[in-house]
């Protein structure tokens, strides 16, 4: 990410977090807390748990900064914190769902609160979005998302998640074969 | 669908992802170009990215990044874990090493602290030349108060009678009272403190030509919160409660210290009982010049420019109590210090010893306020000084407390 004019380069604010300069990173959540929310909203599918999500982000951010590696972009290492922690959370639930939902087809299954009024044209959409990005299982939704939200490469999630590609290349095609299902009614008649 | 067919559809996924090598691409466009089918997958996985990249994660109210972020860094402030800090650096670990060595200086200086206050024998003992010039009668000790001086007064003294001798001696001192201006000559730098002689650990120095701090000790070693104000130049032993009108100060182990520009007057007073009988405060003056070995030369150029008071030829006497209205309930004997001015207007009470009770202190006061009194004489002429009244409150026989016991004058 090219920094504007007059804007201290990233790694000149990580260097000062590292020093013990709070400051700084606040300056690094400025600028990147839409970003991760984004990731974390995508995985997490409801605002409360991708706010969450982005919180502990940061915090993990903060504590490993001592550890981050300049061949990095601060992004990418972001990034891979806030996949890491939604996946952590979305292992931990389903951990603990001990009775599932009726009419389950045996994959894990989410079911979420859509946000509260959603307004605007495209309320109905996201509503159904959801509802279908949450019915995927959560490693094809990781893959999916980071494909086309994130537009990484295949070799890019594969090392994000620490999966071989052939398996992010299945993953996404079920997920894919599955969303078209889910959300026929918004695209193109066969 | 044919085999190619199948092929290529196996290829599309990748193809819109932009995953295929070049070779493949020409292939499946290739094979896009005359099969419907294969258009439509494509178009239809397209349209599937474009509806997922159109619906936008909800963007929350603006105030909410900032609340984020506020959350966060609270946490990252408050949080206890050490997990949760960021690795230290080499410049941490060095600001951690000076801030435990700087907490394990402050510990140690509380220690020492600590421990003289708990010991006061040990200050005591610092001066134990001094000690025996305390054990003169009073009159001797008390210096005249044009002086300012504060005198002397030991635990064991009969004058104070309220706990026995100490077993250690020196461990007598209960209040050290570093110096008091002279009333009459304010501008004047008054002598020697103990607390300038002995500084108390953890006090400025005083400056030149001010009176330092007092210093008190609660004589039973008991920490408590109280008052200090008081006019006095006068030595004594206060017990009980007074009221406090200047300045409070607190005390964690019973030992006082008080600002400079409050020592001209002096009055002691706690607001808890006394823990035992008896128990409560001696004023110690620091300063004594007739019984100080070497006083300062400030003290002696004051001294020697300027004449000493001399002792009345005849102390101040009561004449009249006022009638008891009003008398609490509770019965017992406040032995009261009047300080009783030349024109017998009364312009300060302490209370010496209390009765034990803090209503029958402040009606004694109260009432001695209200008394009329017959000054002292001294070289002929009415002067200032200080009389000891016991004032007893005995509710079933008012008329036999109505008057004074062994009503005694100090000056």
């Amino acid at each position: 990410m090219a920094e504007p004019e007059g804007r201290p380069a990233d790694l000149d604010l990580i260097r000062r977090v590292q020093s013990g300069d709070t400051a700084a990173f606040d300056e690094l959540m400025q600028r990147y807390s839409r970003s991760v929310y984004k990731v974390t909203y995508s995985l997490m599918r409801s605002h409360a748990d991708a706010d969450d999500a982005t919180q502990e982000t940061f915090i993990r951010a903060f504590r490993a900064i001592g550890h981050y590696d300049s061949t990095w972009r601060f992004y990418t290492w972001l990034r891979r914190i806030a996949v890491n922690v939604c996946l952590n959370e979305l292992k931990r639930r389903n951990r603990f769902r001990l009775v599932p939902l009726p009419q389950s087809d045996g994959e894990a299954e989410c079911v979420d609160v859509p946000d509260p009024n959603p307004t605007g044209v495209d309320a109905t959409l996201r509503r159904d979005l959801d509802a279908a990005l949450g019915r995927l299982p959560d490693d094809q939704r990781a893959v999916f998302v980071l494909r086309v939200n994130e537009e990484l490469s295949y070799n890019e999630i594969s090392e994000l998640l620490r999966i071989p590609v052939g398996t992010v290349m299945s993953r996404l095609n079920r997920a894919r074969t599955k969303l078209r299902e889910l959300l026929r009614e918004y695209l193109p008649r066969k | 669908m044919n085999d190619r067919c199948k092929d290529i559809h196996g290829l599309l996924d990748r193809y819109i992802d932009g995953e295929l090598p070049t070779g493949d691409v020409e292939r499946v466009e290739a094979h896009l170009s005359g099969c419907a089918e294969a258009r439509r997958e494509v178009d239809e996985l397209r349209a599937l990215h474009a509806l997922v990249r159109q619906v936008e994660p909800p963007e929350p109210a603006e105030h909410f990044w900032d609340w984020q972020r506020m959350r966060v860094l609270r946490h990252l402030r408050t949080g206890r874990r050490r997990s949760e800090r960021p690795e230290p650096r080499p410049a941490f670990a060095w600001l951690r090493l000076a801030t435990v060595a700087g907490g394990l200086m402050v510990v140690a200086i509380v220690a020492v602290v600590g421990w003289r206050l708990v010991l006061p024998g040990s200050i005591d003992s610092l001066v134990a030349p001094k000690e025996p010039a305390l054990d003169r009668p009073r009159a001797q000790e008390r210096p005249a108060p044009a002086t300012g001086a504060t005198a002397v007064k030991k635990s064991e003294s009969p004058a104070v009678g309220t706990r026995p001798a100490p077993a250690v001696p020196g461990q007598a001192a209960t209040i050290e009272a570093g110096t008091a201006r002279d009333e009459d000559r304010p501008e004047e730098p008054k002598a020697t403190s103990l607390a300038e002689s002995r500084p108390v650990p953890g006090q400025p120095a005083p400056e030149p030509g001010r009176v330092p701090v007092l210093e008190l000790q609660s004589e039973d070693g008991a920490g408590s919160t109280g008052s200090i104000e008081g006019a006095g130049t006068e030595p004594g032993v206060l017990y009980g409660q007074a009221s406090s009108r200047r300045r409070s100060v607190r005390s964690t182990a019973g030992r006082w210290v008080v600002p400079s520009e409050s020592a001209d007057t002096l009055r002691v007073s706690r607001r808890s009982r006394p823990s035992r009988p008896g128990a409560g405060f001696v004023v110690r003056s620091a300063e004594r010049p007739e019984v100080s070995p070497a006083p300062p030369p400030a003290e002696s150029e004051a001294s020697a420019s300027k004449p000493r008071p001399t002792l009345p030829d005849s102390p101040a006497e009561l004449i009249d109590l006022p009638s008891r209205e009003n008398a609490p309930d509770d019965s017992g004997t406040t032995v009261l210090r009047v300080r009783v001015e030349a024109s017998g207007a009364v312009s300060n009470v302490l209370v010496k010893r209390s009765s034990g009770s803090k209503v029958v202190d402040d009606f004694a006061v109260r009432l001695a306020r209200k008394g009329r009194y017959r000054p002292a004489i001294g070289a002929g002429q009415p002067v200032a000084a200080w009389l000891d009244l016991p004032v007893t409150n005995q509710p079933a026989k008012p008329s036999r407390s109505d008057r004074p016991e062994q009503p005694g004058q100090d000056q």
